[in-house]
Parts: structure tokens; sequence; C-alpha cells
């Protein structure tokens, strides 16, 4: 299914990027794109919400290395990874990637942890 | 003529940021780590032609046959069998070139992780040969240090092993360790150190919180733990715990470390906010009380400006406050509907030589101060309700 963002400016400088559908090769220039602009408007900490998301490839999950290093170079840059499925978990705990991401249960949370 | 072709890449390549006399360089982040993933797509094998301008442009190798292209990526690249022009990383680790040709390696070594190094953020494996300097950040699959932490923060998708020492700044608790399967340290002070597997640690922890969803060990010379709050879901083995001049330290088996901190952290900030509130109550109930001494229509509209920002702010700040409330109570039901399942059989407290007062043991929810020196091998469990040691 085709990865759908839909990006809710929450404060100032923090945005929840909200996706549906799959996180794969054929949507990761799309997603590279937004939180580039994101990174452009000076929006530097964000949360990527995965409640729609039902499978990531390897490019995805590349992709979300890429962006700690993006955003780690930004002044007060933060990337959280919120409402990951099972299959996401299960995914990231297999390449062991799962405790260099900052993850949360909820969206909530991780706008919680921003501050 | 032989038709040429090129690459066309579905990763960032990093080319070198060259920076102006202006621009502001943060000396943290300047590690040049291409990472990528295995199984994910490289790069594509593209004709010239098919290139747009810009494309174009940025295109550096060309070759004339399809096959070259096994030339190029050398190490750690494989070919999908259905499509050959696409390239793919047959293992996780950093891309780089040399001399033109491609290469993925999970392994990465560095002599300290400093300013010549920069963060490092890593899919693969780092060995530090020597130590990882105050204020910087190691991020990888398993993290290997020869020397000393001082006062960082090291994330590993795997294990920590540290072969020196990890010492943090008094009362800041900001050397932060974090690994998913295993953390082994020699000793260890004033630091925060979280692990989903076990804690094994050679000699010593002191002013240290700890938190494991397996075992912590401390049991070679002289395997004590004196101050911080030790909390693993099974075990806590230890040769001494806490010190003769009473100091603090608190021992919990038989919950989950992770829930725990954070519901703690939960109720921390909720406890800031509410004062925050308090404080912008206040300012509104002056405001509010000063708008009819103003002097002219020009100062009341300022108040009333400024008394609108406060208001909005008001709402911004109990709307938190609401989320936060939410989260706690969430949390607190998750705990207690945990708690009631437990089985406090697999969490008891070892300490094999001596325990002092000061020391506070916590099973499950019971809790039993040390107000005397005990001495000998020592077994806290939980029987009927109640902490008992043999």
């Amino acid at each position: 299914m085709p990865l759908n963002i839909i990006v809710n400016q929450e404060d100032d400088n923090i945005a929840v990027i909200e996706l549906e559908g799959d996180l794969v090769v054929a949507d990761v220039d799309k997603l590279r794109r937004e939180v580039k602009d994101l990174i452009n408007n000076n929006i530097v900490k964000i949360v990527l919400d995965f409640s729609g998301v039902n499978f990531i490839d390897s490019s995805g999950i590349g992709l979300l290395v890429e962006f700690l290093k993006t955003l780690g170079k930004q002044p007060d840059g933060k990337l959280k990874l919120a409402n990951l499925g099972k299959y996401v978990k299960e995914v990231l705990k297999q390449i062991q990637l799962y405790s260099i991401f900052e993850i949360y249960e909820s969206v909530d949370e991780a706008l919680e942890s921003m501050e | 003529m032989a038709r040429k072709y090129t690459l066309k890449f579905y990763i960032l390549l990093d080319k070198k940021k060259e920076y102006n006399e202006k621009e502001k360089i943060d000396y943290r982040e300047i590690s040049n780590i291409q990472n990528v993933i295995k199984d994910q797509l490289i790069a594509e094998v593209v004709p010239v032609d098919s290139l747009s301008e810009i494309e174009l442009e940025e295109s550096t190798i060309e070759f004339d046959d399809i096959k070259d292209v096994n030339d190029i990526f050398v190490e750690n690249f494989y070919i999908d069998k259905k499509d050959p022009s696409k390239i793919y990383a047959s293992i996780s680790g950093r891309i780089y070139t040399e001399n033109g040709k491609f290469y993925i390696s999970d392994k990465l070594e560095v002599n300290n992780v400093d300013y010549s190094t920069g963060n490092i953020h890593f899919v693969g494996d780092v060995t530090i040969k020597g130590d990882i300097k105050p204020g910087f950040e190691v991020k990888a699959r398993n993290v290997f240090v020869e020397g000393n932490i001082d006062n960082a923060k090291v994330l590993a998708g795997e294990k920590i092993v540290v072969k020196g020492g990890v010492v943090g700044l008094q009362g800041r608790l900001q050397c932060i360790l974090k690994a998913e399967k295993m953390i082994i340290l020699n000793f260890v002070e004033n630091s925060h150190v979280e692990c989903n597997g076990s804690v094994y640690i050679k000699k010593s922890s002191m002013h240290t919180n700890i938190y494991s969803n397996e075992n912590i060990v401390v049991t070679e010379d002289p395997g004590c733990i004196v101050g911080g709050e030790i909390i693993a879901k099974k075990n806590i083995i230890v040769k001494i715990a806490g010190s003769k001049w009473g100091t603090k330290t608190i021992l919990k088996s038989g919950i989950d470390p992770f829930k725990y901190l954070r519901l703690k952290d939960l109720i921390s900030k909720r406890e800031k906010r509410e004062k925050l509130l308090i404080e912008v109550e206040k300012s509104l109930n002056y405001l509010n009380e000063v708008i009819d001494t103003a002097k002219n229509q020009e100062e009341k509209s300022d108040l009333l400006e400024e008394i609108n920002e406060i208001k909005k702010k008001k709402e911004k700040f109990k709307k938190r406050l609401k989320r936060l409330n939410n989260l706690i109570d969430k949390l607190k039901e998750d705990i207690d509907r945990e708690n009631e399942s437990l089985n406090l059989d697999e969490s008891k407290i070892f300490i094999y030589e001596k325990v002092y007062p000061g020391v506070e043991i916590r099973l499950g929810l019971e809790h039993f101060k040390i107000s005397d020196t005990i001495e000998g091998k020592l077994c806290f469990y939980l029987e009927d309700g109640k902490i008992k040691y043999r």
C-alpha cells in the first residue's frame, strides 16, 4: 500500500508525521522530502507516528537511521518513533537497532518526552 | 558506439561538507558514516541517456558493460537475480568508497570518540581503542570500549562492553548507557544504566542507577553496590550492599523497571507543570487586578493583549497537564495489572558478604529497611507477602 503522509505541527518546532501504508523503497524519497522541508522551516523535533504502518523494508529502516543523523546534526534536533506495530518492532529488534531509537507507546508520550 | 551505463543511487551519498566562515559548526556532528541496512536497495544500473541533465551532472560513474558493476561493488553487495540491474546490501554497515569502488563493512574501529571523530551513529559494531570523551554520543549495534567512558552517552542495539571505567559527573547523571541485550562493565560511578538483558559489573557500582529486565550482578572484588537505585525484574546478586556510612542504596527486584521509570518521569513532569500553571494563574490574577488602574487606553490595550497571551498559555498548559494525567492513569493501570499476575519466585536479592544500614530492599510491593549490618550469605525473598532472608 503506497505511503500516505500527514504532517501536523504541534508547536513552534515540533511536528508529528502520521504515516499510513508501507514504508518501502518506492516511498522513502517522499518521506525524506517532507522531513527536509520541515528542517528547512526550523522544525527539528519530529515524532513519526507508525500507527498506520504495517510493513517496513530495509530502505525504510535505512531512512530512519538517516533521519537520526540528519536531525542529530540540527541544534535541538530530535527523532521519536511512536505507535510501532508488532511487525515493525520485531524488524528493528532483528537487525539489532531497536535500542538506538527513542520509541514510545503513543504520540502523547513521545511529545511529552520532547519537553 | 557502445551504450554507456551509469548508477542511480537510492541512498543519500554524503558529499564532504564545505563550511563557510560565518557558519556555526557543531564539531560533535562531523562524522561521515554512511549507514546502510541489510537488503537495502543501494543502486540501479541505468542507461546514461535515461537520466535528466541534473542527474547526469551528478553522475560520476560510467561503464560500458552492465557486468562491470561487479567490479564497482566489491564487498558485501548482491545483485537481484530477477533484476540484475539492482544492487543490494548483503549486510548492515557503513558504505564507503576506495579508488572508485564500493564496500560495506559492519565494523568500525576508532581511537577515541572526541572532536576528531564526532558523535558516532553506526548500524554495525564499533570498537573504541581509547575513551569516549565527555559530551559525546555513540549509537551502534555493539559497542566495545577498551578505555573509559567519561560522562558520555552510549546506546547499543545489542551489547556494551567496557574494559575501563564508566564515570559521570556527580549529581548530574548525564553519563548514560543503554543496551538491548547485555552490558558488561568494570566499574561505574555517577551514571545511569538501562538494559533489557542483564547487567554485569565486575568491581563496583557507586551512586549509579541501574535498571534491568533480567539480572544485575556485581560479584568480583570488591563486588559492591553503594548508593543509587538498582532495579532488576529478576535477581540482584552482589557481594556488599551499602557502606559503613549508611549511604542510601535501594535494591528492588520483581518489578518492571522501565514502566517504573516512565511513571516516575511522568509524575515528576506533572509536578513541574502544576507549579507552572499556578504561576500562570497568579500572573493572570495580578494583571486582571492591575488593568483597572491603567493610566490610559493605550496602557489598558497593552495589558489586555498581555492577558490574552497569558490566557492562551494557560490553556496550552492545561491541555498538556490533561494529556500527562491521562498517560499517568493508563500507566498506573498497566502496572497494577502486571503486579497482580507477577510471579515473584524468580525475583530474589542475593548478598554474599555484607549489607549495611541505609540499604532498602524491595521485592514486588514490599519494603524492608536494613537497620543493622548483617554479615554472611543472604538471600532476600518474598513469602506470605513479607520479605524474609536466610
